[in-house]
C-alpha cells in the first residue's frame, strides 16, 4: 500500500466518521423548516468594536457624506425605509437596500448574489459612483491623517491601516449583527406560549400555502435563487423593465436566470419596508398577496394572508438584548 | 605560478565537488507536506460535492425541510474551488465543472422548490375546484380535472416520456378550451389548477433530468484523475529523489576519495621536501665547512654568512646581516671588476674572481670567489649567494714572486726585466721627441774586497747605499736598476748629447766616491761608467747592454773612476766575437761537442727517472768548456739553432741507444728562446723526432727559459701546445723563479712541469727569503697543478728540506754530477737511494708534523754551522753570517708557526725563550771571538748544546700537543 492509497484511506474513513455525527445532530431539528438564529459568540471585541466605528465612518465615502450606517440604520431594522438608497451627491441607488442585521447567514450577497461573502460586498457600495464613490487609497490615505484612529489601528492590527484590515474589522462588526430571541425562535426552542394561537395558525397557513418552500432555515430564506414571477410572469410590460429587474443574468449571462433573485431572508421582516428589489411594495399584507399571486399560484383568503403577516412580525428579533 | 594555478584548480574542484553534494542534498528532499495539502485539497472537494448531493437528495425527499447545510456547502466548495491552485493545468478543468455543479445544484433548489408547491397545491386545488365545478353544474369540467388530475399524478410517478408528456400538454389546452365559458372567480381558479398542471409536467422532467445530470457529475472522475496526477508527479519525485540520492553519494564519494589523494600527495611532497631539506643541509654543512658562504639580496644586502665569514672578517653575524656587502670591501678595490661582476650576475650568470676585501680589524684578505646568483620564477636573481676560499697566502706568494720578478730584492731597484722594459717606452718616447737616449752600464771598482772583508751583509748595506745615492741624482724619468752584484743599468731620457751626459755621470761617480760608514768604518768606492746613445748605436736592448758593458771596461781599464762612449768602429770584440763564433761552428763540425746527462731522482720511491742533457764543449786543447763560456756568443744567431737541433738529436739518439738495453729514462733538453720561437722550430723538431720511431716522443722534455716566455707569451704557449697535443713532447719551465720569470706567464703557460731554480735550492737551508721563495713555487705548482723538481740539490739536508716543504723531484750534485753516456751506465748500476729521503717520505705527515721537522731540520742545520764555526774560529776563515746575522732562520720559522697558531700559546712562549736564550748564548760566543777568549769557548758551546737540545725537546712537545689537543 503506498501512501497515496494510505491517505486516501484515512480520509475515506474520517469522512465516514464526520458525516455520521454532523447526521445525528441533524436529526433532531431536520423537519423543523425555520431554524433559530445561533447565539453570537463574540472572537475578536476589539475588531468589532474598530468595524462598528469604522461602519459609520463617513470618510469611507467620497465626498465624506455616506457611512455604511447612511443606508444601514440599525435602529430602524438595518435598512434605511426608503425605496432605493441615496449615496454621494443625492444619487439615488438601483435597487432597495437590503438589513445588514444577520447578513453573514445569507449564502451570498446582494440581490443577484454577486457577491460570495462580506468582503467581497463591501468593495461594491465603496466603488459605486451612486453610493460611496470611494477607493481604498484615498480612504486609506485619510484615515492615516486621524492619529488616533491610527494608534487604535496599531493596538488592533501589527500593521496598523490597510484596506484589508478596514475590511476585516467591518466585516467583524457585521457578523456580529445578529437577532436572536425573536419570539418565534422562542417558539422553536420549546416556549410554546411565546407566540399567540392566531400567530401559529399564520406558521401552519405559511408552511401550507408553500411560502416555506423557500423561506426556509435560519434566515427565512437566504440561501438560493429564485425567479421573481414562477407561476405569472410579474413583469409584463417589459418596456418598463430595468438592467437591476434581470437579477441574477447580469452576473450569469444565462437565460434562465432572467428576473431571479435571491430569495431575501424574512427576519425582522416586519421592520424592512418597503420590500421587494425594487423596493415597490409597502406594506407586508400587500407582498404577501403578491407572493401568493405570482410565485405560489394561489389565491389566499384575506384572512389567511393577516394571519400570515401576524406570524412574520414575530420574526422580529433582539440586538444587543433589545428588542428591535 | 603554475604551481599556485594548480592549488587553486584543486580547491576549486574539491569546493564545488562539496557544492554539488550540497545542491544534490536539497534537491533530493521530496516534499510530502505539500504533496498532502494538494490531496487533501483534492479530497476536501470529493467529499464536499458528496456531501452536497447527499443533503440536496435528502432535501428533495423531505428529509430535510430546509436549504442552509445544503447553502453552506455551496458557499464551502464555492471557497474550495477559489483556493484551487491557478497554476495547475489539471485544475482548471475541476474548476470548471465546480462552477457547471453549482449551477445544477441552484437551478435544482429552485426548480425543486416550484415543483414542491405544485405538487402540494395540484390535488388540494383539483378538489376544491371539483367541488365548485359540481356546484356550478358543469360535471364534463369536473370529471375531465379529475382524469386530468390522475395522468399529470401517474406522469410524475412514473416519470413519463417525452410522447405522454405532449399529449398531457395538448389535454390541458383542449381543457383549458373548454372551461373558456367559466366565469370569474371560478375561471381564474380553473386556470391556475391547469398552470400548476402544465409546471408538474414540466419541473418533474427538468427535475428528474437535473438529478440525473447532478448525480452523473464528473467532478469525483477528475478529482480522481487528479489525484493519479498528483499521485504520478509524487511518484516522480520520489524516484527523482533516488537518482539524487545516488549521485549525491557518488559525489560525496568521489570528494572523499579525492581528499585522501590529493592529501597523499601532499604527504609524498612533504616526504620528499624533507629529504631533500636533508640533502640540502649535507651539502649546506659541506660547504660551510669547507668555504666562507655570504648570502645576499638583490641590493648587495647581507641576508646570510656561515661563521667561517665571520671568522674571515672579523664582524659577527649580527653586525653583518642586514649591513650591505660593501662593509667588507677593501678602499682600493677595481671599480671594473666589481662592474663586470654586477654586470654578469644581474644577468643570472655566474661570475669568479678573485677579490681583495678588508676585514673589521683593518688587514686585507684575498678570497676566490664565486658569485651564484638564485633565480626566481621570472628568471631575474632574487638573491646571491658568494662562495669564498681565502687565497691570501697564494696572493701574497705571487705577489712577491712578481716583484721579484720586476725588482731588485736587495736595493728595490727595477732588475734586468723591469728596465728592458722601461728601455722599449723611453725608446718609443725618443722616437717622437728625436732626442737621444743614454744607456749607462755601471760597475763598483774594488767591491769584491769589501764582500771579503766585511761580509755579504756589509756588502749589501753598501750596494744599498749606493742605489739611493744613484737615484738620489737622477731625474724622475731616468732609471736606474740592478741587474745583479755590482752591476747596475742606467737610461737616461732626453739627452742632446753625450757632453750634457757627462754632467750627470760625474754628479753620481762623485755621490758614489764619497765615503761610506760600514759597520763603524769608513770605506770608499769609486764607480766606473761605460754609455752608449741610442740611436747612433741603433741596436737592440741586450745588444746596446752589451756595448755599454764594453765601455765600461775601457773605462775600467782607463783607470777606474772613468766613464766612457761606446763607439762602435773600434769594437774589437765584435771581431774576436766572429773568430769565437767561427771556432765554435767547426767545434760542432768537427763533433767536438758532446752531451753529459745529469741524472733526475724521486725522493719518495728512490728511482732515477730521467736525466738532463747539458752540452759540453771537450777541446782538445783547453779541455772541457762548460757551456756559459760558449753559448752566450752563440745567442741569437743561426748557429744556435743548429746547436739547438744537434743537442735534440744527440738526446734521442741516446733514448734510442737506451732503449736497446732496456733503460727508460726522461731526457731532458735545454731549448733557446731564439731556437724556440724559430720559425722552423716545431716542423725540425718533428723531422728529428721521424728519424727516430722507436723512440715514444713522452720521454723527451723540452726545458724551456722564462726570459723565452718575457717575448710573447701567446706565442711560446702556442708552440708549447703544439710541442705537447702534436707531437707527444713533455715541457718545463726552467730555472723558475730566478725573476725573470713571471707568475701571470705561469698561468699562461701550459707547460707540464716546474724546475725550481738551484739558486734558491742552494741557499734555502741559510737564508730565509731563498726558503720562502722555495715553498710558495712548490706552492704554486701545486695551485697549478704542475709537476715539480728542484735543482741545485747539493746535500741530503737539501733533499729532506724538499720533501718536508712538498717537492719530491731532485736533482744535483746531492744526487750525482752530469756525466758521459757511457759513464751514465755504470753510474745507474751502482746507484742507491737515499736511505734517509725514502724512510722520510715512506710516511704521510700532517702540517704540524711538516712543520716541526723542517724546523728541526733547520735549527740541526744551524746548529751544525755554528759548532763548526765555532771549532774554527781561530782560523779566521769565511764568513761570519751564522754568528753575526740577526736575521737567524730559526726566528723565521718561529715567527711563521706563531703566525699560523697551530700551537698553544704556552709552548710558543717557552719555544721563544729557548730561542732567546740560545741566540745569547750565541752572541756571547761572538764577544768571545771578537775579544779573542778562544778558551771560553768550549764551554759555551756545551752550553749551546744543551739549550738547542731544551729547544728540540720543547718542539717534540708542541708536536705531541698539537697532535692530541685537549
Amino acid at each position: 500500500m503506498n501512501s497515496k492509497q494510505r491517505i486516501n484511506h484515512i480520509s475515506i474513513a474520517l469522512f465516514s466518521v464526520a458525516v455520521a455525527v454532523c447526521e445525528s445532530v441533524f436529526a433532531q431539528q431536520i423537519h423543523e423548516p425555520i431554524q433559530p438564529i445561533p447565539v453570537y459568540s463574540n472572537q475578536h471585541p476589539e475588531r468589532v468594536k474598530l468595524g462598528e466605528r469604522l461602519f459609520h465612518d463617513a470618510r469611507l465615502s467620497k465626498d465624506g457624506t455616506v457611512s455604511c450606517a447612511s443606508c444601514h440604520n440599525l435602529t430602524t431594522g438595518g435598512d434605511d425605509g426608503r425605496v432605493v438608497s441615496i449615496g454621494v451627491g443625492q444619487r439615488k441607488g438601483d435597487v432597495n437596500a437590503p438589513t445588514v442585521f444577520n447578513c453573514a447567514l445569507n449564502f451570498r450577497q446582494f440581490w443577484d448574489g454577486r457577491a460570495r461573502d462580506l468582503f467581497d460586498q463591501i468593495e461594491g457600495p465603496i466603488h459605486n459612483g451612486k453610493e460611496m464613490a470611494s477607493n481604498w487609497p484615498f480612504i486609506v490615505n485619510r484615515l492615516k491623517q486621524d492619529a488616533e484612529l491610527v494608534a487604535v489601528f496599531q493596538t488592533v492590527f501589527v500593521d496598523g491601516i490597510t484596506a484589508k484590515n478596514i475590511k476585516t474589522a467591518i466585516v467583524a462588526f457585521e457578523e456580529s449583527l445578529l437577532t436572536p430571541n425573536s419570539r418565534f425562535d422562542r417558539y422553536l426552542r420549546g416556549q410554546t406560549e411565546a407566540i399567540t394561537v392566531d400567530e401559529l395558525k399564520g406558521y401552519r397557513l405559511f408552511q401550507q400555502y408553500g411560502c416555506i418552500s423557500c423561506h426556509q432555515g435560519r434566515l427565512v430564506g437566504g440561501n438560493l435563487f429564485q425567479k421573481l414571477g414562477v407561476m405569472q410572469e410579474y413583469f409584463t410590460d417589459m418596456e418598463k423593465v430595468r438592467v437591476a429587474d434581470l437579477g441574477r443574468f447580469n452576473v450569469t449571462q444565462q437565460p434562465q436566470d432572467r428576473f431571479v433573485f435571491k430569495v431575501p431572508g424574512l427576519r425582522n421582516v416586519a421592520l424592512t419596508a418597503p420590500y421587494l428589489h425594487d423596493g415597490s411594495v409597502y406594506s407586508l399584507q400587500e407582498v404577501v398577496e403578491i407572493m401568493m399571486k405570482y410565485q405560489l399560484g394561489v389565491r389566499a383568503p384575506e384572512k389567511d394572508v393577516a394571519l400570515i403577516v401576524q406570524f412574520l412580525k414575530t420574526l422580529t428579533g433582539q440586538y444587543q438584548g433589545k428588542d428591535l | 605560478m603554475k604551481k599556485r594555478i594548480e592549488e587553486i584548480a584543486v580547491i576549486a574542484f574539491l569546493i564545488s565537488l562539496f557544492g554539488i553534494a550540497t545542491e544534490l542534498y536539497l534537491y533530493g528532499e521530496v516534499d510530502y507536506q505539500r504533496h498532502q495539502r494538494r490531496i487533501h485539497q483534492v479530497i476536501t472537494v470529493q467529499q464536499t460535492v458528496s456531501l452536497l448531493i447527499t443533503r440536496l437528495l435528502m432535501v428533495e425527499n423531505d428529509e430535510m425541510s430546509h436549504f442552509d447545510s445544503v447553502a453552506e456547502l455551496e458557499v464551502k466548495l464555492e471557497q474550495l474551488q477559489k483556493q484551487l491552485a491557478h497554476e495547475e493545468a489539471q485544475l482548471d478543468e475541476l474548476r470548471e465543472h465546480i462552477n457547471d455543479f453549482l449551477i445544477l445544484v441552484s437551478q435544482i433548489k429552485s426548480s425543486y422548490v416550484v415543483y414542491r408547491n405544485s405538487s402540494l397545491f395540484f390535488p388540494k386545488g383539483t378538489l376544491l375546484l371539483r367541488q365548485q365545478l359540481l356546484a356550478q353544474k358543469e360535471t364534463e369540467l369536473a370529471d375531465a380535472i379529475m382524469q386530468l388530475e390522475r395522468k399529470v399524478l401517474l406522469f410524475v410517478v412514473d416519470f413519463a416520456q417525452q410522447e405522454q408528456k405532449d399529449a398531457l400538454l395538448r389535454e390541458i389546452q383542449l381543457i383549458e378550451l373548454k372551461g373558456r365559458h367559466l366565469s370569474e372567480p371560478l375561471h381564474d381558479d380553473f386556470q391556475r389548477l391547469l398552470n400548476h398542471a402544465q409546471v408538474l409536467i414540466r419541473y418533474a422532467g427538468k427535475l428528474q433530468d437535473l438529478n440525473k445530470k447532478l448525480l452523473d457529475n464528473s467532478i469525483i472522475k477528475i478529482t480522481d484523475q487528479v489525484l493519479l496526477v498528483y499521485e504520478a508527479d509524487f511518484q516522480h519525485d520520489i524516484d527523482k529523489a533516488a537518482w539524487v540520492k545516488k549521485w549525491f553519494y557518488i559525489s560525496i564519494f568521489i570528494l572523499i576519495v579525492s581528499v585522501i589523494v590529493f592529501w597523499r600527495q601532499l604527504r609524498q611532497a612533504l616526504k620528499k621536501q624533507q629529504s631533500l631539506n636533508r640533502s640540502l643541509e649535507f651539502q649546506k654543512r659541506a660547504l660551510d665547512e669547507h668555504s666562507i658562504v655570504s648570502i645576499t639580496d638583490v641590493d648587495g644586502n647581507i641576508t646570510y654568512v656561515n661563521d667561517q665569514f665571520c671568522r674571515a672578517t672579523g664582524y659577527s653575524k649580527e653586525e653583518l646581516i642586514g649591513n650591505n656587502h660593501r662593509i667588507i670591501k677593501a678602499e682600493d678595490y677595481s671599480q671594473t671588476q666589481i662592474k663586470s661582476m654586477w654586470d654578469t650576475i644581474v644577468q643570472g650568470k655566474v661570475w669568479h674572481g678573485d677579490v681583495k676585501n678588508k676585514a673589521k680589524q683593518g688587514h686585507y684578505f684575498w678570497v676566490r670567489t664565486t658569485v651564484v646568483p638564485m633565480l626566481g620564477q621570472d628568471n631575474k636573481p632574487i638573491q646571491y649567494i658568494a662562495i669564498r676560499t681565502d687565497i691570501t697566502e697564494n696572493i701574497t706568494q705571487q705577489n712577491m714572486l712578481e716583484k721579484m720578478a720586476h725588482y731588485d730584492v736587495l736595493t728595490g731597484l727595477p732588475n734586468r726585466v723591469l728596465v728592458a722594459d722601461r728601455f722599449k717606452q723611453a725608446r718609443s718616447h725618443c722616437k717622437r721627441s728625436g732626442t737621444k737616449l743614454a744607456i749607462c752600464f755601471l760597475d763598483l771598482d774594488d767591491f769584491k774586497p769589501i764582500n771579503d772583508n766585511y761580509g755579504h751583509e756589509a756588502g749589501d748595506k753598501l750596494l744599498l747605499e749606493i742605489a739611493n745615492r744613484i737615484q738620489s741624482h737622477l731625474r724622475e724619468d731616468d732609471t736606474v736598476a740592478r741587474l745583479g752584484g755590482d752591476e747596475f743599468v742606467l737610461i737616461l731620457n732626453d739627452v742632446a748629447s753625450f757632453e750634457q751626459c757627462k754632467q750627470t755621470l760625474e754628479r753620481i761617480q762623485n755621490a758614489v766616491s764619497s765615503p761610506v760608514m760600514i759597520n763603524h768604518q769608513s770605506c770608499q768606492v769609486s764607480m766606473s761608467i761605460g754609455v752608449t746613445l741610442y740611436p747612433n748605436d741603433n741596436s737592440d736592448f741586450d745588444t746596446l747592454l752589451r756595448h755599454a758593458d764594453k765601455a765600461m771596461y775601457q773605462a775600467k781599464l782607463a783607470g777606474k773612476h772613468c766613464y766612457a762612449l761606446f763607439n762602435p768602429e773600434r769594437d774589437l770584440q765584435t771581431i774576436e766575437k766572429n773568430q769565437r763564433l767561427t771556432a765554435i761552428r767547426q767545434a760542432l763540425e768537427t763533433q767536438h761537442f758532446q752531451l753529459y746527462y745529469q741524472p733526475k731522482v724521486s725522493m719518495v720511491t728512490g728511482a732515477v727517472f730521467g736525466v738532463e742533457a747539458l752540452i759540453r764543449w771537450i777541446h782538445p786543447d783547453k779541455g772541457v768548456i762548460p757551456p756559459l763560456d760558449f753559448l752566450p756568443i752563440v745567442e741569437k744567431t743561426e748557429l744556435e739553432i743548429t746547436i739547438g737541433n744537434w743537442v735534440i738529436e744527440q738526446a734521442l739518439k741516446q733514448l734510442d741507444e737506451w732503449n736497446k738495453h732496456a733503460i727508460k729514462l726522461e731526457m731532458s733538453v735545454n731549448i733557446a728562446s731564439y731556437h724556440l720561437l724559430g720559425e722552423t722550430f716545431c716542423t725540425d723538431l718533428e723531422a728529428i723526432l721521424a728519424k727516430y720511431p722507436t723512440v715514444d716522443s713522452k720521454y723527451l722534455q723540452l726545458e724551456i727559459l722564462e726570459t723565452s716566455a718575457l717575448e710573447d707569451v701567446r706565442r711560446i704557449d702556442s708552440i708549447i701546445e703544439i710541442c705537447q697535443k702534436n707531437l707527444g713532447v713533455k715541457v718545463a719551465l726552467d730555472d723558475f723563479g730566478t725573476g725573470y720569470s713571471s707568475l701571470t706567464h705561469l698561468r699562461c703557460l701550459s707547460a707540464d712541469t716546474i724546475k725550481i731554480d738551484q739558486s734558491f735550492v742552494r741557499d734555502m737551508l741559510d737564508d730565509p727569503s731563498d726558503s720562502a721563495i722555495v715553498e710558495g713555487v712548490i706552492g704554486l705548482a701545486s695551485a697549478f697543478n704542475r709537476e715539480l723538481i728542484a735543482e741545485g740539490v747539493e746535500t741530503e739536508e737539501h733533499g729532506l728540506m724538499l720533501l718536508m716543504m712538498g717537492c719530491k723531484k731532485v736533482q744535483g750534485y746531492g744526487v750525482a754530477k752530469p756525466m758521459s753516456s757511457e759513464a751514465v751506465l755504470s753510474w745507474l748500476e751502482d746507484y742507491q737511494p737515499n736511505s734517509r729521503w725514502v724512510q722520510y717520505a715512506s710516511r704521510p705527515r700532517s702540517i704540524l708534523e711538516s712543520k716541526i721537522d723542517l724546523f728541526k731540520l733547520v735549527a740541526h742545520y744551524w746548529m751544525k754551522k755554528c759548532l763548526y764555526k765555532i771549532e774554527s774560529m781561530h782560523e779566521m776563515s769565511g764568513s761570519m753570517s751564522v754568528m753575526a746575522n740577526k736575521a737567524c732562520p730559526l726566528e723565521n720559522w718561529i715567527n711563521q708557526i706563531k703566525q699560523q697558531q697551530l700551537f698553544p700559546d704556552k709552548k710558543l712562549q717557552q719555544l721563544e725563550k729557548a730561542y732567546k736564550k740560545l741566540l745569547q748564548i750565541r752572541d756571547e760566543v761572538y764577544v768571545c771571538y771578537q775579544k779573542s777568549e778562544y778558551k771560553q769557548l768550549e764551554t759555551k758551546a756545551e752550553a749551546l748544546k744543551t739549550v738547542f737540545e731544551d729547544m728540540i725537546q720543547i718542539v717534540d712537545q708542541m708536536l705531541e700537543s698539537g697532535l692530541h689537543p685537549k
